[in-house]
């Protein structure tokens, strides 16, 4: 069911966090992925987790669903850790052969492990918070200056609504198929990765022409209401930024310096 | 009742072009004429591949006639200056509910056309609060149409067309493929707007129940109007209907074929409670 999903799911409220501009927002996480890997000593790792955490608060949105956000690419984040326990020089703890680890291994790890869970869950923040209309609204704004290169934003933007829209309604239907097919004596957990992948085929060909069919459908359903490709396109919501944007603002210069100022004083 | 005509179809052929050459000469519709008024509710029934979406889909333009023409509010549907004139005055709401939902949010979906249209803002705020006001789903604006009955979606769909103020609304098998709740919900909502907005209303169904509660019955076979009338008269015509393959409302054939076994029942009934107050009356005799 699509219950299933909560990575990138809209939670509607009325946090401050809901009232800031999209725009703000994806600014926002762009900035905060370079400061999370601006920070390279304890303290300003600890200041940016206290920024995280502060905007995880202020968008009041349940913890849980964070939690379940981040179970999803837990596999993905110990990876990552682990991996890089590995790497680095400097006093060896433990060596076997060319595996050695290292002090600044344990520290990389634990800082790659925390970079990446923080940034999921500053992603979660945004997707949380933001209609999905708002977000492809605020990259449509964001990426106008692309037009001047020729490309269609607009059409883009709408892509993007279409495909977020649409998500839930595939993974459903992902899933109706492979019930399906179990049915009819399909083996689709047993054997080995290319067995399983093998397997995959037979939900994958129904999943495609049906897509195909409802593009079809959809496209005939825009037509009826009038779209043309978005020229003389007029929005039902005006972005606007308020006070709460310069407030987003003035956090992110707080952030910057902080980080500069403790990766150098400290 | 007004009686001004909305929509004229004119001596109406179609063909699909460039497909394979068995259906290549075959007219999908053939000869249709056709006066429908403003403000009726139409209901148009016939089996599948009779052509009546076909039909439905030349009334805003998204289909051009082969042969013949049709007006809408006396504007000829081949004028392309007029197409998106035409696409606001009549609105199409399809089976499938997830098909036709563009945004994931519901007052982002019912918004749409009106956003295609140019219309500012405010006005369009004001339109879509209306729209769901009038199908009766206040209180949902801001929810995500997958968490949304399959009832609920095609109001929103419905909803999305109200807001552009449209005359005339096709409604194109849009309960079959819902449950029973959600079917009565489409259907008297459907019911609403025509009695309440006066908006033009034709349904395309396979039901027959839905059919009898309609002004006007047409039914459609092999790309021609074969019945056209009031639900009473279509429905007396058992023997064309069975002909064509069509279900005919139980009630009916019931009394339908008292009838021929020589009891005294009335000429035409089609909901239940005079189906039983006729049987009743037969065993009161």
């Amino acid at each position: 069911m699509s219950g299933d999903i909560v990575f990138g799911r809209f939670m509607p409220g009325n946090s401050v966090i809901h009232r800031i501009d999209p725009r703000s927002k994806i600014l926002f996480l762009t900035a905060y992925v370079i400061f999370a890997f601006a920070a390279e000593n304890y303290v300003s790792m600890l200041l940016i987790t206290l920024a995280s955490i502060f905007v995880i608060v202020s968008a009041k949105i349940k913890f849980k669903l964070y939690l379940e956000s981040l179970k999803v690419i837990l596999f993905v984040v110990l990876f990552a850790g682990a991996l890089n326990i590995f790497n680095g020089s400097g006093h060896i703890l433990w060596e076997y052969g060319i595996i050695k680890i290292t002090e600044e291994g344990i520290k990389n790890s634990l800082f790659v492990t925390l970079r990446i869970t923080l940034l999921i869950a500053v992603s979660c923040v945004l997707s949380f918070t933001t209609s999905p209309t708002d977000l492809t609204d605020g990259l449509e704004h964001i990426l106008k200056p692309l037009e001047l290169l020729h490309i269609r934003v607009g059409d883009v933007a709408m892509m993007m609504t279409v495909a977020i829209r649409f998500i839930p309604i595939f993974t459903e239907e992902t899933n109706k198929i492979t019930n399906a097919q179990k049915a009819r004596g399909a083996d689709m957990d047993g054997g080995n990765i290319f067995k399983r992948v093998k397997a995959f085929i037979p939900v994958l060909i129904p999943l495609f022409v049906s897509s195909f069919r409802r593009a079809d459908d959809l496209a005939l359903a825009m037509e009826c209401r009038c779209y043309n490709g978005g020229k003389g396109r007029t929005r039902m919501k005006k972005l606007c930024f308020s006070r709460v944007d310069i407030g987003v603002l003035l956090f992110s210069i707080l952030i910057f310096t902080g980080i500069v100022y403790c990766n150098i004083y400290f | 009742m007004v009686t001004e005509s909305l929509i004229q179809i004119k001596n109406l052929y179609y063909k699909y072009e460039g497909k394979d050459d068995v259906s290549k000469n075959e007219y999908v519709l053939n000869g249709i004429n056709l006066d429908i008024k403003k403000g009726e509710f139409i209901a148009l029934i016939g089996r599948n591949g009779s052509g009546k979406s076909t039909l439905a889909k030349h009334l805003n333009s998204v289909c051009l006639p082969s042969k013949g023409d049709v007006f809408v509010d006396g504007i000829n549907t081949k004028d392309d200056k007029f197409l998106y004139k035409i696409r606001t005055k009549v609105g199409q709401v399809f089976q499938n509910p997830d098909n036709q939902i563009v945004a994931s949010i519901v007052e982002d979906d019912v918004a749409f056309g009106c956003e295609n249209l140019g219309i500012p803002p405010d006005e369009i705020r004001f339109r879509v609060n209306k729209a769901l006001t009038a199908v009766d789903m206040c209180g949902y604006e801001k929810h995500s149409v997958n968490t949304l009955s399959g009832g609920q979606k095609q109001r929103v769909a419905i909803a999305g067309i109200i807001a552009m103020e449209p005359e005339c609304i096709i409604l194109d098998e849009p309960t079959s493929m819902l449950d029973p709740k959600g079917r009565e919900e489409v259907i008297s909502t459907v019911m609403k707007l025509n009695r309440e907005k006066k908006i033009t209303v034709i349904l395309i169904t396979h039901n027959m129940e839905e059919a009898v509660s309609a002004d006007r019955v047409i039914v459609m076979g092999s790309g021609k109007i074969i019945l056209d009338g009031t639900p009473q008269n279509v429905f007396s015509k058992i023997e064309t209907l069975n002909e064509y393959e069509l279900d005919v409302p139980q009630a009916s054939e019931l009394i339908y074929r008292l009838a021929q076994k020589g009891f005294d029942v009335p000429e035409c009934i089609l909901n239940e409670e005079d189906c039983v107050n006729a049987l009743l009356k037969i065993m009161q005799d």
